[in-house]
């Protein structure tokens, strides 16, 4: 798996970080863009999922297909949404994803335990966008 | 959404080509001949009844009419022999249109012929030169020929029946033969109303001999299979199968043509691609994927998906000629489109697998194209000019392959001039309209999926192309609604950054101010994530917009357009055509906000009302502050909450993420005490004092719209800047009292007394209060509401002017400053509750305001005092016989009984009882009623008065009847203490219980002194009563005693007449003193009467008192 980029959106929609690998810095405002329009995907999958069975289950899978991309998704129980990028390869990697996920996730819950970071605010705090550049590395 | 302005005629060999006949199913080609349809009106009906009105339950056909004369296409001679020949290329161009359109599979002549007609030979010669001639042009083309008679009416062909019909049979048969055609392909076609069922049956026929004929041609093209090899002839392999696969639709045998499209597509694959096919191969390769997936979408549309996915997978990579390498992503941009196209005509997608999906993937490689075309190097023209490409013969084929073996390597020059030519074409292509198109198609497609949000980026896209298109006016159009506002209300500031970019050129370019202000606005907002050197442009922009002079020319302005746009715009400036810029602030993420509060939530009515304004910029340098007002809900206020600027002229300096802040007061008008004042608007004009140009930022309030972000403002002021709340709205209230208010009154309240309450007003203002109303209400007035009465200072008036009122007012003029006002209320009491009032007094006073003069305020104050109203006394009535038996309040008729009223007093002051009386029920006869027995008595807390009162209920009282006793009525008054105390004369009348009358058949009265002495004999008589109509039998007796001696009969029987008396008399001798038991008196009833024993022992007494 490579990870292309890592978005983590609030309950609101709106980004509270998007880290590009270095590789695709070039390709960052496309990447947003495309990370924008995957919500729409989330909101439907979410509507058809508060009618479903299992509620629980928080990854989302591939949201959307594009010629470049894989776009995979998360949401937690308070509707944050994590997106992940990868490069568009025929290989199967939900299971690396899944697990990429719930690190992901368990790392945002920690940044919650901080006192000085108000949820609904950007991400800025070094430590976090080191951790997520590290995983872009 | 516009689409290209213009669309090229495309050759077959251009990427882009598309055969249109391929997007529809092959229907049988069948040519009508010999209808006179503008001349004869049965061959008219005859030829819409062929082409017009079909039901669906018809077979598909492409009928066509042609005249006798009509030219077809010339057959091509037949190769028998492969060995040396080399094809030249897959599909021929005029292949599938030849078989749509030109030959048809069937030719029908129409020919008005009656088998009885009398110039039967002559016509049947025309008839038979018309075939022939038919036949002749058709030059060896398998179409099948038939004949359709037209007759005048129904004929029967019988070599065994009538006359008629043995001719029509011999008639038939040889006309075939003249003909040279079987009688089965002959049809008669009677023109009568059977008509139509008779052409129905004939279109079935000719749909059984098109059916033939293209069997015909599947076997032809088949048998070429055996001359061909495999490694030389690849190219006709695939000819071949995708001509049978042709022919088998037109046979309506679909998985018979997918199977064979499938086999020329495996064929196709085998065939080395390089730069001499490379277009080719591509282009047959998209129309046999078009041909499977459009066969495969009817049942299984995800096999069609992925079949169209692997296509492209296994021809992304044959690129071909390096200098057409434009060629490769145009034709990828038209595989993409072509299948969007053909998968909007087949279902309807899902958001996450749609068309527009395919748009979106053609639009790139356009994009793509457009790159690679930009790239093209310039050539001489004149060389170009000079080359004409050949029409080409086969899908995709360069033009300098024309005619070349493929195993032969085509002409180097040919070759230049055709790559120079085709270099050349692409240059002219206006690439930006080809993605525009698609992209519009995309939009168009994601619209019906609810994705708002790719719609919003590919709009992006699209602008993006409509800028290189010089479309700028399309692009504020597109951009500054619903895209805008979607970033903008989800927080995504780098894409509404991006749209603000092209936007504020577009905006330049097209010199549209106040678009290009709003953007400005935006863009400088500490939001934005443009960079400070930007900002401060940007800023320049503005601070010149404002000073009436050209903006900077935005960065992404294309160079050519710069100076004509700066001098239009200062043209613009120098005639001072800039009309007023006002700006919905809601709207937008400027770099300016603003928060109003009012100072508290309520003012009262003598209090100045505070308001303040804060305003905060987060641009990039100080900008000019001219205007501030605040639009209120009253109209006169909003004059007090305008900040202009100085008399000197100078605007106010909004720095830079500061927060400016202005306080606004004003007096409240009386008459808006007790309503509420909203703020509705703030508006800032920004802009230099002098000759600037003004420009008026609003906000509606309270904000709503794309709501206030919640990402905060940065920087350490944030924090202060967030503790800012609108507070929008005020209460304006009366002025706060300053009196003391109070009831007084003593506890608890008697019924029926007239209690009295003081109501004390003290004034404590520093002036005198006027206009005083004083209201006196009963809250939750009942059935049993006191009776209140005014007593205006005085007890003594009260009496002959009780109301029943739940509340009333009275008024004083004027209550000088520290006196205290005192009032009288008696109120009076009917029952036994507690009873709240509310004192409520309103007064009008004169308020200093220092500066804003005085005012003339009213203020209202209440007080509320609750009274417990409570029964004097507490009466106990109880009834027993006469000799103090308790009776349950049943009594016997015509015998005495007692009833006692015991009267306890429950209320705290001592009282005195002036008078009491019985009302007794004029059922009831009493026995003596004297004056009251408890008259003149005085009662303290809880003593307690008793009067007894001897009654009984005459006699022809109906048994069982139930009566009231009556009422015992008792006048008391409270004692008073002191001289000054006078207290009134109160009633009150307690309802005596109901009893219930018992009927006996007799009575039994002993008569007896009420005591005796010792050894004294004493008369003892027993009369007993007989109170029934009969005659009754009684047997009494008297037992033995201990304690006297007596004389008498000491058992007897006895009959009593109807309403008399028997009396059995007794001598009695006591012999001890005391209260003795007396001999037992016992009476038997000898008719059975009824178990009376009880009631007759209760008559009969049971000791007497003996004095010693």
């Amino acid at each position: 798996m490579n990870p292309v980029c890592i978005a983590i959106i609030s309950n609101e929609n709106s980004p509270l970080l998007m880290q590009t690998s270095t590789a695709y810095k070039s390709s960052e405002l496309d990447l947003m863009f495309l990370a924008h329009s995957s919500l729409d995907v989330i909101e439907e999958k979410l509507t058809v999922r508060s009618t479903g069975v299992d509620q629980r289950e928080l990854y989302l899978g591939q949201l959307y297909p594009t010629e470049q991309y894989k776009i995979y998704g998360y949401v937690t129980n308070s509707k944050i949404k994590i997106l992940v990028m990868t490069e568009n390869t025929s290989q199967n990697i939900d299971q690396e994803v899944k697990t990429l996920f719930k690190q992901l996730h368990r790392s945002y819950a920690q940044l919650m335990y901080n006192p000085f970071y108000q949820p609904g605010d950007k991400i800025h705090f070094p430590s976090f966008v080191k951790y997520i550049e590290d995983i872009l590395k | 959404m516009s689409e290209a302005p213009k669309i090229l005629e495309k050759s077959p060999n251009d990427p882009g080509f598309f055969p249109d006949d391929l997007s529809h199913r092959p229907r049988p080609l069948i040519f009508l001949v010999g209808l006179a349809v503008g001349e004869k009106d049965v061959h008219k009906r005859i030829h819409e009844a062929f082409t017009v009105h079909r039901s669906t339950k018809r077979p598909i056909t492409n009928y066509q009419l042609v005249t006798a004369t009509h030219e077809y296409p010339v057959r091509s001679k037949q190769r028998l022999n492969y060995e040396n020949y080399i094809p030249v290329g897959i599909i021929p161009t005029s292949w599938i249109q030849k078989h749509l359109h030109k030959l048809p599979s069937v030719l029908a002549l129409f020919y008005d012929l009656d088998w009885d007609a009398q110039d039967y030979d002559q016509k049947q010669t025309e008839v038979c030169s018309r075939v022939s001639c038919l036949r002749h042009s058709l030059q060896g083309l398998n179409t099948r020929i038939l004949l359709v008679l037209i007759q005048s009416r129904m004929f029967h062909a019988s070599h065994s029946g009538s006359p008629v019909d043995q001719l029509t049979a011999k008639r038939m048969t040889a006309l075939a033969q003249a003909c040279g055609i079987q009688v089965e392909q002959m049809f008669h076609l009677p023109y009568t109303e059977r008509m139509m069922d008779c052409i129905l049956k004939i279109e079935i026929s000719f749909m059984e001999q098109a059916m033939l004929y293209y069997t015909q041609r599947i076997k032809t093209v088949r048998a070429h299979k055996d001359l061909l090899s495999k490694p030389l002839h690849l190219s006709l392999f695939v000819r071949h199968q995708f001509k049978i696969g042709f022919f088998s639709e037109f046979k309506k045998e679909m998985p018979v043509a997918l199977k064979h499209y499938n086999h020329a597509y495996n064929y196709l694959l085998e065939i080395q691609v390089d730069n001499r096919n490379a277009l080719e191969v591509k282009m047959v390769a998209g129309i046999l994927n078009y041909k499977i997936c459009q066969l495969t979408f009817v049942d299984n549309p995800r096999q069609a998906i992925s079949n169209f996915k692997k296509h492209i997978e296994i021809f992304r990579k044959h690129e071909g000629p390096r200098s057409l390498s434009f060629q490769h992503q145009h034709w990828l941009a038209a595989e993409n489109s072509h299948f969007a196209r053909m998968f909007s005509d087949a279902l309807d997608g899902i958001q996450t697998l749609n068309p527009g999906m395919y748009y979106v993937i053609a639009s790139k490689h356009a994009k793509t194209r457009k790159d690679t075309s930009n790239k093209l190097p310039t050539v001489n023209s004149n060389s170009i000019t000079l080359y004409k490409p050949p029409n080409p013969r086969f899908y995709g084929q360069y033009a300098w392959r024309d005619g070349v073996p493929e195993n032969e390597e085509s002409d180097d020059t040919m070759r230049n001039a055709g790559v120079a030519y085709l270099c050349e074409q692409e240059r002219n292509v206006e690439h930006n309209w080809e993605v525009i198109g698609l992209l519009c198609r995309a939009v168009n497609q994601f619209k019906r999926y609810s994705s708002r949000r790719l719609t919003a980026s590919i709009k992006v896209q699209l602008a993006e192309e409509y800028f290189s298109a010089g479309e700028y006016k399309k692009i504020l159009d597109l951009l500054l609604g619903t895209v805008s506002l979607l970033f903008r209300g989800e927080h995504w500031w780098s894409l509404l950054e991006r749209v603000g970019e092209l936007c504020l050129c577009c905006a330049y370019l097209e010199k549209s101010y106040p678009f290009f202000v709003m953007i400005l606005i935006e863009s400088l907002s500490h939001y934005s994530p443009t960079d400070s050197t930007t900002k401060l442009q940007l800023q320049d922009s503005l601070e010149k917009f404002l000073r009436y002079q050209p903006p900077n020319s935005p960065d992404k302005c294309p160079p050519h357009l710069r100076e004509s746009t700066h001098m239009e715009w200062s043209n613009m400036c120098e005639a001072r055509e800039l009309s007023h810029v006002k700006l919905d602030m809601n709207q937008l993420a400027g770099c300016i906000e603003c928060k109003v509060l009012f100072d508290r939530d309520n003012f009262q009515a003598d209090q100045i009302v505070i308001l303040h304004v804060y305003v905060f910029s987060s641009s990039s340098r100080v900008l000019p502050l001219k205007n501030i007002s605040i639009h209120l809900s009253r109209e006169y206020y909003s004059e007090c909450c305008t900040l202009s600027p100085s008399q000197d002229g100078e605007s106010f300096m909004l720095y830079p993420y500061s927060i400016f802040s202005h306080t606004f007061t004003f007096l409240p008008h009386t008459h808006d005490v007790g309503s509420s004042i909203h703020a509705d608007s703030i508006h800032i004009e920004i802009g230099y004092s002098g000759n600037e140009h003004p420009v008026t930022l609003t906000w509606s309030l309270p904000p709503v719209s794309w709501g206030q972000p919640s990402i905060r403002p940065p920087l350490e002021f944030s924090k202060k800047w967030n503790r800012l709340l609108n507070n929008c709205s005020t209460d304006i209230i009366l002025r706060e009292p300053k009196i003391g208010l109070y009831i007084q009154t003593p506890s608890p309240s008697l019924v029926g007394d007239l209690h009295k309450l003081t109501l004390i007003l003290e004034n404590k203002e520093e002036s005198d209060i006027s206009n005083v109303s004083f209201k006196l209400e009963l809250l939750k007035p009942s059935e049993d509401t006191p009776i209140v009465t005014s007593l205006a200072q005085d007890l003594s008036i009260c009496g002959n002017r009780l109301e029943s009122l739940t509340d009333f007012t009275f008024k004083q003029d004027i209550i000088t400053a520290g006196e205290v006002a005192t009032r009288s209320v008696s109120v009076k009491s009917k029952s036994a509750s507690i009873q709240e009032f509310h004192l409520l007094v309103s007064y009008d006073i004169y308020c200093d305001l220092g500066e804003h003069g005085s005012i003339q305020c009213s203020c209202i104050k209440e007080c509320r005092s609750s009274i417990n109203i409570v029964y004097p006394f507490k009466i106990i009535p109880y009834l027993t016989t006469m000799r103090y038996l308790p009776l349950e309040l049943s009594v016997r008729s015509e015998e005495p009984f007692l009833l006692h009223l015991e009267t306890t007093s429950t209320c705290p002051w001592p009282l005195k009882i002036t008078d009491s009386c019985l009302k007794q029920s004029p059922s009831l006869e009493i026995a003596q009623l004297n004056d009251s027995q408890i008259q003149g008595c005085a009662i303290e807390h809880e003593e307690s008065l008793s009067e007894i009162f001897c009654m009984q209920v005459p006699d022809g009282q109906p048994a069982n009847s139930k009566f009231s006793i009556g009422d015992y009525v008792i006048k008391w008054k409270r004692i008073a203490y002191d001289d000054n105390e006078e207290f009134n004369e109160t009633t009150m009348t307690y309802n005596l219980p109901r009893v219930v009358v018992k009927d006996i058949p007799f009575i039994i009265k002993p008569v007896h002194p009420s005591f005796g002495k010792i050894y004294e004999p004493l008369d003892y008589r027993y009369v007993i009563f007989n109170k029934t109509l009969f005659v009754q039998e009684f047997e009494v007796g008297i037992d033995d005693s201990p304690d006297f001696l007596f004389s008498g009969i000491k058992a007897q029987s006895f009959n009593v007449l109807p309403r008399s008396e028997h009396t059995i008399s007794y001598c009695l001798c006591p012999t001890f003193s005391g209260n003795l038991k007396l001999p037992r008196f016992w009476i038997r009833f000898l008719r059975d009467i009824g178990p009376y024993e009880g009631v007759a022992n209760s008559m009969i007494p049971t000791h007497l008192f003996i004095k010693p």
